[in-house]
């Protein structure tokens, strides 16, 4: 079997155990989203606006911060996590590509976030009886995966800096709730000063998102939107994934130079 | 009485420093400007695209966003403090060590809490400070004076509804998630970003038992120049507060003895 394949499986299922050890992350992938989507529809109540006008963003918004939450929580700290835990040194020694171990594991908290999506939708579908039908479920679930992937491949970049300097804590602490506006999560992106959409374009978040939304509202097979927001995804995770190549050999060099490894 | 001011303000210092004592200028930067900025703003912008759609002016939307938000970051500060204080001295492997002095408890919890309140007061103004010079929120002369008043009091009585919850550090190994839901679930209940009145009843009876609903609406008077029922609400605050704190050390205490109990206090 490829090497790769199972250094990724591996970090897959170490992070689904570690997550398991620890029922209350379960707890908060379902209640912190649903949390959020609340408060955002009361907002939407209380200045009057028609549920059809923010029914999608609300839902897919509210359940992708779950999915970023756990990217940011678990996936961005992995690599570091390993050096904490003084596992680095090992798996630097182990013959396992430690990239795609770590890619697992941020892969599997982005599949785990899944359920802040799934509850955000039973919630906002059968309690607050939100209008919302998925038109093209096929291609749904394929906006679904496109987003998990690209943004675990986002938290591949981030786990890589986090290993730069332990500052990136901090960045990620503002980033949580960067993306909520510069994504549009919650509101659509032409709400943003045209200065700052270009900073929305440039994240694959933003794509992925109105691919969702679009396979939700409309009959992607045909929409033109749908497809140039997948080519988008595709493209960007693309970059992202080379970019997070480069950051992790330049820091698996620098480690080895300056013998850090486990220096923090 | 001076001793004892001394040693509040003393193990504050301290508590402070060892929480951040990594923490460089811009870092502080980032996290005390950038993340409550950003976390304002996302209201600000879902009042003016829900305003827009209805064709209303945003503005008193956004005045009611940006007061509500102001007084809800400081719940970084009275609900992460108490708890990660806890959760940092098991950490460090100084649990023991604390436990086992005749330090009075609530005393050293009161001191604890020192600096963070200074620091919830500091997260307050500075989002008050974004709505008046980026957001169009205007507060007279008298208004800002009295939410002087309330930011003190409503941070104060938020550190008893944290200290409510730091006995879960005790017991559980990652209070991040208890932390994170709490953050959450009182940006709900406590009118953060719409009026408490539009919840079901029996959920307001929840919201009123935080002390900071009542924060909020003495905030939202303050701005608006209504300035009478202000000292009852904010009587209602430290009266929930001193309660939730009373109850907070007691619930301490219990937590503790179960961690000494089931012999979790240090190890997992």
């Amino acid at each position: 079997m490829n090497p790769y394949w199972i250094s990724l499986r591996r970090g897959f299922i170490s992070q689904l155990q570690h997550e398991r050890a620890d029922i209350l992350w379960g707890i908060h992938a379902f209640v912190e989203p649903v949390f959020v989507a609340f408060v955002v529809i009361m907002l939407y109540r209380f200045v009057g606006t028609s549920s059809q006008d923010y029914a999608t963003y609300v839902v897919f918004g509210s359940g992708f911060i779950g999915v970023w939450a756990m990217v940011l929580s678990f996936g961005g700290k992995s690599i570091f996590q390993e050096r904490m835990q003084g596992t680095l040194e090992l798996m630097f020694l182990t013959p396992v590509s430690l990239f795609t171990f770590s890619f697992g594991k941020i892969l599997s908290s982005a599949a785990t976030g899944l359920v802040s999506v799934a509850a955000v939708l039973a919630v906002g579908k059968f309690v607050l009886r939100l209008p919302i039908h998925i038109e093209s479920p096929g291609l749904f679930l394929v906006s679904l995966v496109m987003t998990i992937v690209t943004l675990s491949v986002f938290g591949l970049v981030l786990a890589s800096a986090y290993m730069l300097t332990r500052r990136v804590a901090y960045f990620m602490n503002l980033m949580q709730y960067m993306i909520y506006v510069l994504g549009g999560l919650l509101f659509p992106i032409s709400v943003l000063p045209f200065w700052v959409r270009p900073i929305s374009y440039s994240l694959s978040l933003t794509w992925a998102l109105d691919a969702v939304r679009v396979s939700v509202s409309q009959n992607a097979w045909e929409s033109s939107v749908f497809w140039m927001d997948a080519a988008m995804v595709t493209f960007l995770t693309a970059v992202y994934f080379v970019v997070a190549v480069v950051l992790y050999r330049y820091i698996r060099k620098i480690a080895v130079r300056d013998g850090k490894l486990s220096v923090y | 009485m001076m001793r004892t001011l001394k040693f509040v303000f003393r193990t504050g210092i301290f508590t402070y420093r060892a929480l951040f004592t990594w923490i460089n200028p811009p870092d502080f930067v980032v996290v005390k400007l950038g993340v409550p900025f950003f976390l304002v703003l996302t209201f600000v912008l879902i009042s003016d695209y829900g305003a827009a759609l209805t064709g209303q002016d945003a503005q008193s939307y956004i005045n009611f966003v940006v007061v509500g938000n102001a007084l809800y970051v400081s719940t970084f500060n009275t609900l992460m403090g108490p708890m990660f204080f806890v959760f940092n001295e098991r950490r460090e492997g100084t649990l023991e060590l604390l436990f086992s002095t005749p330090v009075n408890r609530p005393l050293l919890n009161i001191a604890k809490s020192a600096i963070h309140i200074g620091d919830g007061i500091f997260g307050i103004f500075i989002v008050l400070l974004y709505g008046v010079t980026l957001f169009g929120l205007r507060m007279s002369v008298l208004g800002s004076l009295y939410m002087i008043v309330i930011a003190f009091l409503s941070v104060i009585s938020m550190m008893g509804f944290g200290l409510l919850f730091s006995g879960l550090a005790l017991y559980y190994r990652q209070p991040h998630p208890i932390v994170s839901m709490m953050l959450s679930a009182t940006m709900f209940f406590c009118g953060v970003t719409f009026p408490v009145g539009m919840l079901p009843q029996s959920l307001q009876y929840i919201s009123k038992a935080i002390p900071l609903t009542h924060g909020i609406e003495a905030a939202r008077l303050a701005v608006i120049e209504e300035f009478s029922p202000i000292p009852m609400l904010l009587a209602r605050e430290l009266i929930v507060g001193a309660l939730l704190f009373c109850l907070g050390s007691f619930v301490l205490g219990y937590f503790e003895h179960l961690a000494k109990k089931s012999g979790k206090l240090v190890f997992f």
